[in-house]
């Protein structure tokens, strides 16, 4: 657990790195797949939220925090889901995680703001998080067996 | 990785390529639908370059149409966001001010052929 809140804490200092508006590299969502591999879904839920408040705290504002969670719930609910069935390896897991992070977070804005029109930019979103989703999937995959023996 | 994977990704990319495709073949709009709360409030010429100043009960936005292009040149709101975005042209792209539930969409007059498929 105290290693969830390192990860989760390492990743807070990320969204300084990539000053790209709109577009982070989704490192967070590594180590929320990260918890949920090592230990389960209660310390994702955990480290999500942590992870979520903090960045709200340090950057952003009472507003970003809804928007991020609303993200983050759904993408977390549909990680879980996909990893039960057990037909994809932590790759497929973390990229469905990140399509549906970034369409809740669509989904919500639109609602927002009572317009179809950010939907134009979806494609264009979907195809990057597709590759962080591929890049933070494959990271968990050839570092939770490792992880896993230092925690023994 | 499991073969279910690279289904999962070639399918999304499949799906995704001409829809970017599609999309970056837009053609410059020539007008800019203002929107607040999903409701237009303004509809501007993109030939005449002009700032305009908004305001709703979340706060001002200000646009500027300079050379058949839109832009957020000032906002009260806490991200910016609307100002980094830059500026837009091509048919159905936008700006959004989140926190002030305002947009800005580029639209034009016969909107239906707007789109060229290669």
């Amino acid at each position: 657990m105290a290693m969830a809140l390192i990860l989760s804490f390492l990743e807070t200092l990320i969204p300084n790195i990539v000053p790209i508006p709109g577009f982070k590299i989704g490192l967070a969502n590594f180590a929320v797949l990260m918890a949920l591999y090592l230990y389960g879904f209660k310390e994702a839920v955990i480290v999500d939220l942590v992870r979520i408040l903090l960045s709200a705290i340090l950057f952003g504002s009472f507003f970003s925090f809804f928007y991020a969670l609303s993200g983050a719930a759904l993408a977390l609910t549909i990680e879980l889901i996909i990893k039960k069935t057990d037909k994809f390896s932590p790759v497929g897991v973390s990229v469905f995680g990140a399509i549906f992070h970034n369409l809740g977070q669509f989904l919500l804005a639109g609602f927002i703001i009572r317009s179809l029109g950010i939907f134009y930019y979806l494609p264009f979103t979907l195809i990057f998080c597709i590759l962080t989703g591929f890049f933070n999937g494959y990271l968990v995959t050839i570092l939770k067996d490792r992880l896993k023996n230092i925690k023994k | 990785m499991k073969k279910n994977d690279i289904i999962l990704i070639a399918i999304a990319v499949l799906i995704l390529m001409p829809l970017i495709l599609l999309f970056l073949n837009s053609k410059n709009g020539d007008k800019a639908l203002v929107k607040s709360d999903g409701r237009t409030i303004d509809v501007l010429d993109l030939s005449v370059d002009g700032t305009y100043r908004y305001e709703n009960k979340y706060g001002f936005n200000i646009v500027e149409v300079k050379d058949k292009n839109v832009r957020v040149i000032d906002a009260d709101c806490p991200g910016h966001d609307c100002i980094n975005k830059g500026f837009i042209k091509r048919n159905n792209e936008s700006v959004i001010c989140l926190p002030h539930h305002f947009e800005v969409i580029i639209s034009s007059d016969n909107e239906e052929y707007d789109v060229v498929v290669q």
